[in-house]
């Protein structure tokens, strides 16, 4: 019986999970988009333990709204939607958080957060740390272009998919993935110096 | 787009040779725990409903919304009873006249009241157009000013009231409307008594001047 259900498909797993409530079949799709889910939102967010919550979040709207998905789109643009748009508002949920706490500055007690920018980019060696600078920049690039150039350049995702996570059409997603990559370029030009 | 792609494609290796980021191990385990909860404040949530409104009782709650609106709906719409105060009084139009000709029967000191308010008759005169406009026929003028003109004419002793009516009938206000109302035109008794009872009457008048030449002597 698992071995059939692991052999299907994305689409016929969830169609197996809205006609018989099958619990397998939703496992199935967790330990399949779990990974590269929290790979996605951990780009967007920056924060570990956030986007642990926004993509079991996810998961939890996937089975509670299962009823929902229509085998017209694929299954994988459907959970990256549902996946975006919670960390979408994760994402300004913890800006305005932020900015709250500066504003309170001086107040006892409330902590305020400012990037942490004493690296040098020109002795960092380590694989770990090149990833932090990378992850930084990413965070300093515009959420609407950031999320595009995670989806193409980290996910691999084509450009139709992107356009239909997004709801954009391909032509805005091809520039704005551009003007994403031409941001991060210019951030991490330190790195391409060596 | 190829291009684009060569132009950063130095970055875009970058980006793809990150490391990726995986799930902790306890994900699964967190997820069902979360979904069970999930679950049961979805029952609750639904109990509560239910205590509140029973899915039993929403066609009758509907129904009974939906004859309240219908109530509202017909209670508002019927007619209110008019505010009997705020009523014009009917205008009378058949027992009123304009004659001109009655100017000349008024005392001398009337008719030149009269003639100060001519303003006031030009008033009464464009009331009496109104009139003629609003639907009465020229017709239907001629033959009130024919019924007045008769009714002025008539024995004035065949009128009961005949002192109040000598009084109060001719040119009660002329001056003031332009309009000459006579009493006969109104919706007073008249009683024209036979030539037996008008003897009967005259006996009893006869009796009673008797007795008071008598009472008057005394």
């Amino acid at each position: 019986m698992d071995k059939n259900l692991s052999a299907l498909s994305d689409e016929e797993l969830i169609a197996e999970l809205q006609q018989t409530n099958n619990e397998r079949a939703f496992e199935i799709l967790v330990q399949r988009y779990k990974n590269p889910l929290t790979n996605y939102v951990f780009r967007f967010l920056g924060d570990y333990d956030g986007c642990t919550d926004v993509v079991q979040e996810t998961m939890i709207k996937v089975y509670r709204y299962k009823d929902n998905y229509s085998s017209i789109a694929k299954f994988s643009t459907w959970i990256y939607t549902i996946a975006g748009n919670l960390a979408r508002t994760e994402y300004r949920r913890r800006r305005r958080r932020s900015f709250v706490s500066i504003n309170n500055y001086g107040e006892e007690e409330k902590t305020f957060d400012i990037p942490d920018e004493s690296y040098r980019p020109d002795v960092m060696t380590d694989s770990g740390i090149k990833d932090k600078i990378i992850q930084d920049a990413l965070l300093k690039v515009k959420e609407v272009f950031r999320e595009v150039v995670i989806l193409r350049d980290i996910q691999g995702l084509s450009y139709e998919e992107i356009s239909e996570i997004t709801g954009l059409n391909e032509g805005t997603v091809k520039s704005r993935i551009n003007r994403g990559r031409a941001k991060l370029q210019e951030l991490l030009k330190d790195i391409y110096k060596e | 787009m190829i291009n684009d792609e060569k132009k950063y494609s130095s970055l875009i290796k970058t980006l793809k040779s990150l490391q990726q980021v995986k799930a902790p191990p306890n994900f699964e385990s967190d997820l069902k725990r979360k979904l069970n909860e999930d679950k049961n404040v979805e029952k609750s949530k639904r109990s509560i409903k239910d205590f509140f409104i029973p899915s039993r009782l929403i066609p009758s709650f509907g129904l009974a919304a939906a004859a309240v609106v219908v109530f509202l709906f017909v209670n508002t719409s019927s007619e209110e009873p008019d505010n009997p105060l705020m009523i014009e009084p009917k205008v009378r139009e058949d027992i009123i006249s304009v004659e001109e000709n009655d100017l000349l029967k008024l005392p001398d000191g009337e008719r030149s009241n009269v003639k100060d308010d001519a303003n006031e008759k030009d008033i009464a005169d464009k009331e009496n157009n109104e009139l003629k406009r609003e639907g009465m026929s020229v017709d239907n003028l001629t033959e009130t000013k024919i019924i007045a003109e008769s009714e002025s004419f008539m024995p004035e002793s065949i009128l009961t009231d005949r002192d109040e009516v000598a009084t109060s009938d001719e040119y009660s206000s002329p001056a003031a409307t332009g309009l000459a109302i006579r009493k006969s035109g109104l919706n007073f008794r008249q009683i024209k008594p036979t030539e037996a009872e008008q003897e009967e009457i005259l006996k009893l008048k006869k009796k009673i001047q008797k007795h008071n030449k008598t009472k008057k002597i005394d």
